[in-house]
């Protein structure tokens, strides 16, 4: 079949002036539900339903897919700005753009993230065109026993790069998954670890960790660190410059590209966009010269997951497609508006509703140059918060972190956990842990133990099945190879630092 | 190993052993159902906390170096803007249905503010009443959320 005819009647579907209408409203409601933490993206387009029975399927979809890649663009804003990410995905942007924010790097930041997600929103998409039911067919191979060893290496990698003590980042990780085991257990109904409380039967969601231990406790360390110092060094951070140098472009070309293809190769999997912007960002640090910067402020790592991130979208999409599997909220939300309209996912779909779907392909086209044109000059307006003195800033961002957290549920318990985690995350960051693995161990805690246990139902010989099978033997292998040369390399420099001293 | 002293080294671990003593004990009680598996609903959180009171052992026996980069925490910034910031957080959550948001975020930017050192009331008071309206409007208007705007809403 030729892909050329079909994209290009695509776009001439795409192009009409409600669909473009369509598209600008699901982009601009996408950015602003990234940018505000609480409300995810399958919210907005599960709220968008009822509306969209009044539209054409093809404007609809177009809409939908809007909120979807508009809501990955607005997830940088808040990360980088106010250290408090909307969503999971975006987590490793604040861990090097808020930094660099406090540097008054912050516009800069933002821009090399637009960017980034615009080629990695795009060139997600020219994989999803090309490559979607050979790559859909690979991932049918990921099963249980596959799945628990990409996830557990994710976990340590991160859990070791991450943090600048292994033992400190394996133990915010336990706790990440502990909390991610709270609720009722998928397989027996059991409720666990719920202490009485009726409403942890549904377990805690991940957005209230995120603000939580980012947002709230953001603001409490500002308040504590800062008790006692002259107020001259408080006043603002300043928005200083926000177009890159051409040494931050070039800085920011490789990462973008290379997050671009974890991020879309990841999207095929569960938890696509959050693997995919830690695997990134974990690659990028070993491939530094300057991993030290990590954490601190590294324009690679913020750009490779932020690419990341927005590429998972193409590379979700294509289970979702071709196979009719969602990986995420989102496209769990999109398969129900699918079927709404009476399309059935699968290796037919591309070939028996070809105009709608490559009309909602080129739509994700347009959605990424609508948002890299809405979004660029946006960040001269976004990046004036900056200029708000801290000593205002820091309590908006505590009643900016609670709305937040009460929109998801309309639930005060949900307020009450956000302080919990804030005073939590002051604590961990103030013993040396890092909360990113903290929220790493709770996003991908739940689908760790249910592929472990899937695998080992599954398994005739227990827990042999994870070394018998290729992909999952490879990954438990790179996991060790890891771990030993992360020791080494810490052994080495303590005995360096040793002897120095 | 050098046993670690300083109280931000010890305080997060030893919380974490009770906390792992906890999980255990909780997941320790769970019923045997008969569709539980080979790890069931009991092992994976049991074998977890586990894990979390070794590591924190370890902690506590100093087996991770030293954390030194704490910008300057003191005892008294802790006591004074720590605990009076998450007072106040906490009373506006019991505010918030009594009291209704605007009448209860404005209170609470103004304690905020106040806190951290800005003394002029006037200027408290206008910032306050700016960002809650503006707050309001932006979730409730505009995202649909159900906010109680006040007592008598």
């Amino acid at each position: 079949m030729d892909t050329i005819p079909l994209i290009m009647n695509g776009f001439s579907q795409a192009l009409t002036v409600p669909n473009i209408l369509s598209a600008l409203f699901g982009c601009f409601l996408g950015t602003v539900v990234g940018v505000l933490p609480g409300i995810g993206p399958s919210t907005t387009v599960a709220l968008m339903i009822p509306i969209s029975f009044a539209m054409n399927p093809a404007t609809a979809l177009i809409m939908m897919m809007g909120v979807y890649c508009g809501a990955m663009y607005g997830g940088a804003i808040t990360s980088i700005l106010i250290n408090v990410p909307g969503e999971a995905s975006s987590v490793m942007t604040a861990v090097d753009g808020y930094p660099l924010a406090r540097q008054g790097r912050g516009g800069v930041a933002m821009v090399l993230c637009q960017v980034g997600s615009f080629i990695g929103g795009t060139l997600s998409i020219v994989g999803l065109m090309i490559v979607a039911l050979p790559l859909a067919m690979f991932a049918l191979e990921f099963g249980p026993a596959e799945s628990f060893s990409v996830m557990f290496f994710a976990l340590i990698l991160a859990a070791t790069l991450i943090s600048e003590s292994m033992l400190r980042g394996i133990t915010a990780l336990i706790m990440g998954l502990i909390l991610a085991s709270i609720g009722t257990d998928l397989q027996t109904g059991i409720g666990r670890l719920t202490m009485g409380v009726p409403e942890l039967l549904d377990g805690i969601d991940n957005v209230v960790v995120i603000i939580g231990v980012f947002g709230v406790g953001e603001v409490l360390w500002y308040a504590v660190s800062t008790y006692g110092k002259a107020e001259a060094t408080l006043e603002r951070i300043g928005a200083g410059r926000w177009i890159p140098n051409r040494e931050e472009w070039r800085s920011g070309w490789g990462p973008i590209f290379r997050g671009s293809l974890t991020g879309f190769l990841t999207g095929l999997l569960a938890a696509g966009s959050v693997l995919g912007s830690f695997l990134s960002y974990s690659f990028e640090k070993r491939l530094s010269k300057h991993p030290e910067q990590f954490g601190k402020g590294a324009l690679e790592g913020m750009t490779a997951c932020e690419s990341a991130n927005n590429a998972s979208t193409g590379g979700a999409l294509i289970p979702l497609l071709t196979l009719g599997i969602p990986h995420s909220g989102t496209t769990a939300v999109l398969l129900t508006v699918l079927t709404m309209y009476g399309l059935k996912p699968g290796p037919q779909l591309m070939i028996d509703q070809a105009p709608l779907m490559w009309t909602v392909i080129a739509s994700l086209y347009i959605a990424n140059v609508i948002l890299i044109i809405m979004n660029l000059p946006a960040v001269g307006i976004f990046i004036r918060i900056l200029d708000i003195p801290l000593k205002f800033l820091m309590p908006i961002i505590l009643v900016f972190a609670s709305v937040g957290a009460y929109s998801i549920n309309t639930s005060l318990t949900d307020v009450v956990m956000v302080l919990l985690f804030g005073i939590l995350g002051f604590f961990m960051r103030w013993s040396g842990f890092t909360p990113v693995a903290l929220v790493l161990g709770m996003v991908l805690g739940e689908r760790l133990e249910q592929s472990l246990r899937q695998a080992l139902m599954i398994s005739s010989d227990g827990a042999l099945i994870f070394l018998t099978k290729p992909i999952s033997l490879l990954f438990l292998l790179l996991t060790a190879a890891i771990v030993v040369v992360d020791l080494v390399t810490r052994k080495k420099g303590r005995v360096a630092d040793d002897s120095e001293g | 190993m050098k046993h670690p002293t300083k109280l931000s080294e010890t305080l997060l671990p030893v919380i974490l052993l009770v906390v792992a003593a906890l999980v255990f004990i909780s997941a320790w009680r769970l019923p045997v159902t008969a569709t539980a598996d080979l790890v069931g609903p009991k092992m994976y959180p049991g074998a977890l906390a586990v894990l979390l009171a070794v590591l924190s052992g370890l902690l506590l026996m100093g087996a991770a170096p030293p954390h030194g980069d704490n910008e300057g925490i003191k005892l008294a910034g802790i006591v004074r803007r720590f605990v009076p910031l998450v007072l106040f957080s906490t009373l506006y959550v019991l505010a918030l249905p009594l009291l209704g948001f605007m009448i209860a975020t404005a209170a609470l930017l103004m304690a905020c503010f106040y806190l951290l050192g800005e003394r002029r009331h006037w200027l408290n008071f206008l910032i306050a009443s700016g960002c809650t309206l503006a707050t309001y409007l932006l979730f409730a208007t505009l995202l649909g959320i159900q906010l109680s705007a006040f007592p008598w809403s």
